[in-house]
């Protein structure tokens, strides 16, 4: 039945034809902001019974192996990894012990869009009641929050450059949203 | 009127055009509308609201109440605008209001014939009086309503931009006058990250360039203080210029300080005395700051009439700028030393012990009459004219304390400075300037003139036309407490908020009382400070209210002729009509495909919750009715909820996915809903169990393939498994491979056909349908939206959201057998109370269209339909549709004692629709009673 074959990393895009190399706002200046979608990535949420098991470490730990690989713990007993091996579920399912921590797939549930730019503080605090102060919201950190009822997890690659991972269902309109607040410092998207 | 050669906020080598009226001016960059029209001469700025007097501009800024505007911006119209605040821009059309047919003939004035009738509490006597919906009252109603309000606003959507901007910061420093520079200065230095916001446009220089962590806002209101040091502002970005590309013309910000800083300044109010209201009359602080912000000067022949030292800096520096300042008027016999200096400099008589008794000229100033005053304000004594087409006038100063007391602390009033200031204030919030009282001028306690034989009358409120008789009315009519004040006589509303009113007023009724101003009180100051667009506060989600939420299917719906609409957040199909098909003609089929081949239809939109850990099947013991710690693995079993008053919450399924994981499933609407539930239960009644609660809505895609055909369909395409009645018998699970995407499939039907709910990751889901569609096509499979699954599950009697509506319970809807016996459970205890129990709730019955008409959604069911006696309803239609199996307009009703009323011929009445339609009560399983299609 296989019409091509199937890499488990590869997905549907849930832009659609939204998502096109184009250019808005603000030409003359180089762009405030870049928008590029990161599509293949296993995304695991691990969630520990007891509050600051050391369980999250080594799924912190397990997820770090390789650049770009990303984790960070978004509650007292939750973290978040996300890495481009598409062996890290299983990796983790094995690692993890059942009585101490669950782990759940949450590759196709979340979306990543990197964005990066001068003005990319900005821009997220049109749409996020968060501090992005580099002083505050440190590289390598991430925070759960949500725009309206559009629950995201954001993650801090470096001062200019934000990891962003709404749900799936929201992915176009979470664009169009970010592409308008970012559209008075010019925009620049990657299709 | 005179232009001088420069001011510090206008540009003179640059001519801008703009219309009042529709009459062209000029005037400079950096002018407002306020300055640039009295520069061109222009005296009239608007007529006032109930008497229609002819008013001048009396303020600078956001105090001003009289020069209210109507800005058009194509076919945008946005009323009450005051002129004072909008920044001149080439092409800007201004109108004014509350007139007709012109400003300078307005033939409403003729209320001012009239003007006793128009006293305080005129809305509430005519409203609520002895004509009380007569026909003469509604004769004057029509021309009440026509006159009632000032500017209209127009129709036409407003096409602009406008967003939210949060931020935070150490120290938050609202005003940027020399005060509030100074403090955000001292705290840059100490390290500090400051927000400076200011009200006006930035000055050429930039006092902040050399500190980087200091933020400065300009054109920036501050106007709400809330919780947690959180304020709220509008700053207007582009309305003073053309926008750029994806500018907002107003943004919205919630700036959340550590500290705060208030410099919010002060602001002049007039004197109260006969015919303060005349073009002409204004406030000293404004002449001054026109002639050197904008080198206007307002007059040319100007007097000044004041109870402060304030107004002899005004006079002296009017004198400078090239004003023939002729007197000033002081109600005070003593004048100190300096102020008759500055007098004396500017060529001033002063008139000490003088107050101005009256004005001349109408619609332009031309002298004024003064008359010895004494210490209460009463005059007497011979008066004396003087010629001027200006007067200055100030009553001391205001404070602009709102921001400091809109979370309820009680303002201070100061006899010396006869204003109220802030309170003490919270931790971490300091004031500074002229908000404390600083540095102001001590007038005397006299605001309101009391001549000896008044000739006009003497304004309060200029805005809205409120005199020191209307509130003597008041106080005669028992409304002397503050509030009642207010809202009785309207002193102190609108856009100008009291500014230059409200202690004028307070003093006014203090006196009627004989009481003191501080005992007397002051009205409850709120947010926003001052007028805020509705835009700016609906901020990015202006135009586009909701999120749209879409399903990995998406897409093919729309290309393959599905019309969706939108069900809560998510869009879905209602059907997919094909060429000449309208939706009913095109859900009857899909339907009828599914009862005799096969459907497939998109349920990503449910609600997908994991539920893992050792405690997880406890958990779900306790918070479904039925037992889940009994169901084996791979197996999925029907569950309710309750809430903790035992009414009906949701409905689902868990699927048993390991010995310590269930996937549970909620209906669409409230997904949100059960996984709040969830955690609110976790973490604050059962912390002590080892469960984590994860939405994977959203990783799942999910399609249903229903139908006889269903399972020859799947067992043509699914790998690594067989669906076949003994791998997967109904309510069963497998796991197994569609176009090498691994899939979980559950043999659990909504539609009573054999069905099978197939989840997929999202990010392959459009593929596996698309292979479904492919596989099914040959043996009659179709696409089947909202309306064919409404209409299926219908027939079947099976509830949603229609029928789970916050007041039925497990029994109303027939699921009464659901309720654990054997075991508590989130609303078991209050289930039984005599209310959920007693005979004669609402039971959820099938109703069956006797004369083949359509039955309507929310129609009552009543006994008979005789017209001379008000019918009892018996409840109501919950879903209603056509049934291709039955052949009739069918549908599913609560009615109270339903399941004894089956059989009974009824009457179905919707009033709205004004139909009246006989129905007969049946079984809500209209087909397939016993089961048999979803079990073979």
């Amino acid at each position: 039945m296989a019409r091509n074959e199937l890499n488990p990393l590869t997905i549907d895009s849930p832009f659609g034809r939204f998502l096109l190399p184009n250019r808005l706002g603000k030409k003359e200046d180089a762009p405030g902001l870049s928008i590029e979608w990161i599509w293949n990535q296993t995304q695991v949420e691990v969630v520990s019974f007891e509050a600051n098991d050391s369980v999250l470490e080594t799924a912190i730990a397990m997820a770090r192996r390789h650049d770009g690989d990303l984790a960070f713990r978004h509650g007292p007993n939750r973290c978040f990894v996300v890495a481009r091996d598409a062996n890290l579920l299983p990796a983790l399912k094995a690692a993890m012990p059942v009585e101490r921590a669950a782990v759940i797939d949450q590759s196709h549930g979340r979306i990543c869009l990197a964005i990066e730019g001068p003005r990319v503080e900005d821009v997220l605090s049109k749409l996020f009641a968060v501090d992005f102060d580099g002083e505050v919201f440190k590289n390598g950190t991430g925070i759960a929050t949500a725009h309206h009822v559009v629950f995201t997890m954001i993650y801090r690659e470096s001062k200019t450059r934000f990891l962003l991972f709404p749900h799936r269902s929201f992915s176009r309109d979470f664009l169009k949203s970010l592409i308008k607040a970012g559209t008075e410092y010019g925009v620049e998207i990657e299709g | 009127m005179k232009r001088l050669a420069s001011g510090i906020r206008i540009d003179t080598s640059t001519t801008v055009h703009f219309t009042f009226d529709g009459k062209p001016y000029t005037g400079h960059t950096g002018d407002t509308l306020a300055s640039a029209l009295l520069a061109n001469g222009v005296k009239i700025f608007g007529r006032s609201f109930k008497l229609h007097r002819p008013r001048g501009l009396l303020g600078f800024g956001l105090e001003e109440p009289n020069a209210l505007v109507t800005i058009i911006e194509n076919a945008v119209r946005e009323p009450n605008i005051q002129a004072t605040m909008v920044e001149l821009r080439e092409g800007l059309v201004a109108v004014s209001q509350n007139r007709w047919p012109s400003l300078d003939r307005d033939f409403g004035a003729v209320n001012q014939l009239g003007a006793k009738i128009f006293g305080a509490g005129f809305y509430y006597k005519t409203f609520f009086g002895p004509f009380h919906n007569t026909r003469i009252w509604h004769f004057f109603e029509w021309f009440i309503r026509r006159a009632a309000g000032l500017g209209s606003a127009g129709h036409d959507a407003d096409p602009a931009l406008y967003d939210r901007m949060n931020a935070f910061c150490d120290v938050l420093v609202v005003g940027a006058g020399a005060a509030g520079q100074n403090a955000a200065i001292q705290a840059a230095k100490r390290g500090k990250r400051v927000i400076i916001a200011d009200i006006n446009p930035p000055l050429d220089a930039n006092p902040f360039a050399a500190l980087p962590n200091v933020r400065m806002l300009t054109r920036t209101m501050v106007w709400g203080a809330y919780d947690s040091n959180t304020f709220t502002a509008v700053e207007r970005v582009s309305e003073h210029r053309k926008p750029n590309d994806g500018e907002p013309r107003h943004r919205h910000w919630v700036i959340r300080a550590k500290d705060v800083v208030l410099a919010t300044g002060a602001s002049e109010r007039p004197l109260v005395f006969p015919g303060n209201d005349t073009p002409g009359v204004m406030l000293a602080s404004a002449m001054q700051r026109y002639a050197h912000d904008y080198g206007v000067l307002s007059g040319e022949t100007i007097a000044f009439f004041t109870n402060n030292d304030g107004a002899y800096e005004a006079l002296r520096d009017l004198a400078n700028a090239g004003a023939t300042t002729i007197a000033i008027v002081d109600v005070r016999t003593e004048i100190g030393d300096d102020a008759k200096m500055m007098a004396a400099e500017a060529g001033a008589e002063i008139h000490a012990g003088f107050a101005v008794v009256a004005t001349s000229g109408g619609k332009a100033l031309t002298g004024i009459t003064i008359q010895a005053v004494n210490a209460a304000g009463k005059t007497a004594g011979p008066t004396r004219e003087m010629a001027c087409d200006a007067l200055g006038v100030s009553g001391g100063f205001t404070p602009l304390i709102s921001l400091s007391v809109q979370k309820g602390a009680k303002p201070v009033f100061s006899d010396e400075l006869q204003a109220f200031l802030p309170p003490a204030l919270p931790a971490h919030w300091q004031a500074v300037g002229t908000l404390t009282g600083e540095g102001l001028p001590h007038p005397a306690p006299v605001l309101l003139i009391q001549a000896e034989t008044p000739t006009d009358k003497a304004f309060i409120d200029f805005q809205h036309d409120v005199t020191d008789t209307d509130v003597e009315l008041a106080h005669r009519e028992g409304f002397t407490a503050v509030e009642h004040l207010k809202r009785y006589t309207t002193l102190g509303m609108a856009t100008d908020q009291g500014r230059t009113s409200h202690v004028a007023g307070m003093s006014h009724m203090a006196k009627l009382l004989g009481k003191s101003i501080a005992e007397t009180g002051t009205s409850r100051l709120r947010a926003p400070f001052a007028g805020v667009s509705l835009g700016s506060i609906a901020a990015e989600r202006y135009g586009h209210v909701m999120p749209d939420r879409l399903t990995p299917m998406q897409d093919w719906h729309t290309e393959n002729g599905g019309q969706t609409y939108a069900a809560g957040l998510w869009h879905r199909p209602m059907a997919y009509p094909q060429l000449g098909e309208t939706i009913e003609q095109a859900y009857v089929r899909e339907a009828k495909a599914v009862r005799s081949k096969a459907g497939l239809v998109d349920v990503s939109t449910l609600g997908k919750i994991m539920v893992q850990g050792p405690d997880a099947a406890e958990f779900l013991d306790r918070v479904y009715t039925n037992m889940m710690s009994t169901l084996p693995v791979m197996k999925a079993r029907y569950g309710l909820m309750l809430r903790e008053d035992g009414i009906l919450f949701d409905d689902g399924t868990a699927w048993r996915l390991g010995q310590t994981e269930f996937l549970v499933t909620t209906t669409t609407a409230n997904a949100g809903k059960v996984m709040e539930h969830l955690e609110y239960y976790l973490e604050c009644i059962w912390p002590g169990l080892k469960v984590a609660v994860t939405s994977v809505t959203d990783q799942w895609g999910a399609m249903a393939v229903s139908g006889p055909e269903a399972r020859n369909i799947l067992s043509k395409v699914v790998l690594e498994t067989s669906v076949d009645n003994e791998a997967l018998p109904h309510m069963g699970i497998v796991h197994g491979q569609i176009d090498d995407v691994p899939v979980m499939i559950a043999r659990l039907s909504f539609s009573g056909e054999r069905a099978y709910e197939v989840y997929v990751p999202s990010g392959h889901a459009r593929r596996v349908w698309e292979t479904l569609i492919e596989a099914g096509t040959p043996m009659g499979l179709v696409p089947y939206g909202l309306e064919a699954l409404g209409t299926l599950r219908i027939e079947k009697g099976h509830v949603t959201g229609a029928e789970l509506d916050g007041r039925t319970t497990a029994a109303d809807l027939g699921l009464g057998a659901m309720l654990s016996k054997k075991k508590p459970f989130i609303g078991s205890a209050l289930s039984h109370r005599e209310g959920l129990v007693r005979e004669g709730r609402l039971q959820l019955v099938g109703l069956k269209s006797l004369d083949g008409r359509a039955l309507n959604g929310g129609a009552h069911i009543i006994e008979n339909a005789s017209v001379s006696e008000v019918a009892e309803s018996l409840g109501h239609v919950t879903a209603a549709c056509y049934s291709p199996e039955l052949g009739a307009y069918v549908g599913l009703a609560l009615v109270r004692g339903g399941k004894q009323r089956i059989g009974q011929k009824l009457i179905l009445s919707d009033p709205l629709r004004n139909m009246t339609m006989p129905v007969e009560i049946t079984s809500p399983h209209m087909v397939d009673a016993e089961g048999s299609r979803m079990h073979g």
